[in-house]
């Protein structure tokens, strides 16, 4: 670059740096330089053309650039940039899902259908809205670039069937469920949470060992999706449950009904499924190389 | 396939058009747009690169191994290439934007004869 037509936009340089600080880093590491030079060319242009005076409105065109492409990088999911976006989404679905899920759920058990079918209501295909919400609201975030939408819905819905038909009869051989509901102040349901949790964590991996069939990207080792749902459902189940009970007797506090509740609690199981698969999620999904590492010549 | 990337958003349909005629570096894609829409699309740096990523990761574009010739150009620069889905989407995209301009004719919403 010529030094003395660069000279005279040294500083419009050197704030369009700073501006750069704002972009994501991903995207300043990979694309930074080039965004750079670009700018450079521009300037040069502008100054060779009108003087100073080109260099002054070139700012009023780079200023609405910069903000627009700041917030669509900052608020894309079809780039790699904005992880705590995609995991928020992530988690705000799952805890959608599951609140929602539950809600219909109730509504079908009050209203007495598995009785009518000869179901117990307590037992998996009542847990059925649950999974169908789940895989509804995971397959909105993992968009159609991801996954297979439909059939990721559906996997999860027979996998957290499956998982729950299984981790029912384990319950019942085990004589876990005879333990009651859970309370904060005594201890021996404290102690056995981790290995109730074991239950929550099969469910997981089968609806993970399903779920995996749905991704786009062959790429995606079943392994690691099946082990990062496994862990996030015992995650879930280990800190649902005392969660979803502090939150309940809060809610009690002010007056919810049971409704709210059973919502509240859901969605917290929900949440911190999410909060625990968000993280491993985003890096299987984007584990890729970049078409530009790929195409790199001295790569 | 390439209708899952359709309908293309301004950005990436311009930088695609560009790209159809040969390799360009980020700035001759710019100017490029500039002049192709009589100055009526320009993009800055941070727009441009938006969309170059977003279609480097959608492998619409693929980065090109050549480098000018360091006393032409800086050698430092980068230059994009379609990608053969790339002149898919782009060959779709424009498909879909002929039905609409032709129905905008013959509703003479705007002049038969402009086009």
């Amino acid at each position: 670059m010529n030094t003395i037509k660069a000279q005279p936009g040294l500083w419009s340089i050197r704030c369009y740096r700073w501006l750069m600080w704002l972009y994501p880093s991903s995207f300043v590491n990979e694309l930074g330089d080039s965004v750079e030079q670009a700018f450079r060319d521009m300037l040069r242009d502008a100054f060779q053309k009108r003087g100073y005076l080109g260099i002054a409105t070139l700012w009023f065109r780079i200023i609405p650039d910069f903000l627009f492409s700041a917030f669509e990088l900052l608020t894309s999911t079809t780039g790699d940039y904005l992880k705590w976006y995609f995991r928020l989404r992530w988690v705000l679905a799952c805890a959608l899902g599951l609140g929602a899920g539950s809600m219909v759920a109730l509504a079908l058990r009050t209203s007495g259908v598995f009785e009518q079918w000869g179901l117990d209501p307590r037992w998996a295909l009542a847990g059925l809205p649950l999974w169908l919400g789940l895989g509804f609201f995971q397959s909105y975030v993992l968009t159609s670039r991801f996954c297979d939408r439909w059939r990721w819905v559906f996997v999860t819905a027979v996998g957290g069937v499956i998982g729950t038909l299984v981790s029912n009869w384990l319950s019942a051989v085990l004589s876990m469920s005879s333990l009651g509901p859970f309370f904060l102040n005594r201890w021996q349901t404290w102690a056995l949470l981790p290995a109730m949790a074991l239950l929550a964590a099969l469910v997981g991996t089968a609806v993970g060992l399903l779920q995996w069939s749905a991704f786009r990207q062959s790429d995606v080792r079943r392994i690691h999706w099946v082990i990062v749902c496994a862990i996030g459902a015992y995650f879930s189940g280990l800190f649902s449950l005392p969660v979803s009970t502090v939150v309940s007797r809060l809610a009690m506090n002010i007056g919810a009904e049971e409704v709210m509740l059973q919502l509240l609690g859901n969605a917290v199981a929900g949440a911190l499924l999410g909060l625990a698969t968000a993280g491993p999620l985003k890096r299987v999904l984007w584990k890729l190389p970049s078409s530009a590492e790929v195409a790199r010549p001295d790569a | 396939m390439a209708k899952e990337f359709l309908p293309l958003n301004h950005a990436d349909l311009h930088i695609l058009l560009v790209l159809a005629d040969g390799e360009r570096h980020g700035y001759g894609i710019m100017s490029d747009v500039e002049e192709i829409t009589g100055g009526s699309t320009t993009f800055g740096p941070g727009t441009l690169y938006t969309s170059i990523k977003r279609l480097l990761t959608s492998r619409l574009i693929e980065e090109s191994a050549n480098r000018p010739d360091p006393k032409l150009d800086d050698e430092r620069r980068r230059y994009y290439r379609l990608s053969a889905l790339g002149r898919k989407v782009l060959a779709a995209e424009s498909e879909r934007l002929s039905v609409l301009l032709r129905y905008a004719r013959d509703h003479r919403i705007i002049n038969p004869k402009a086009i």
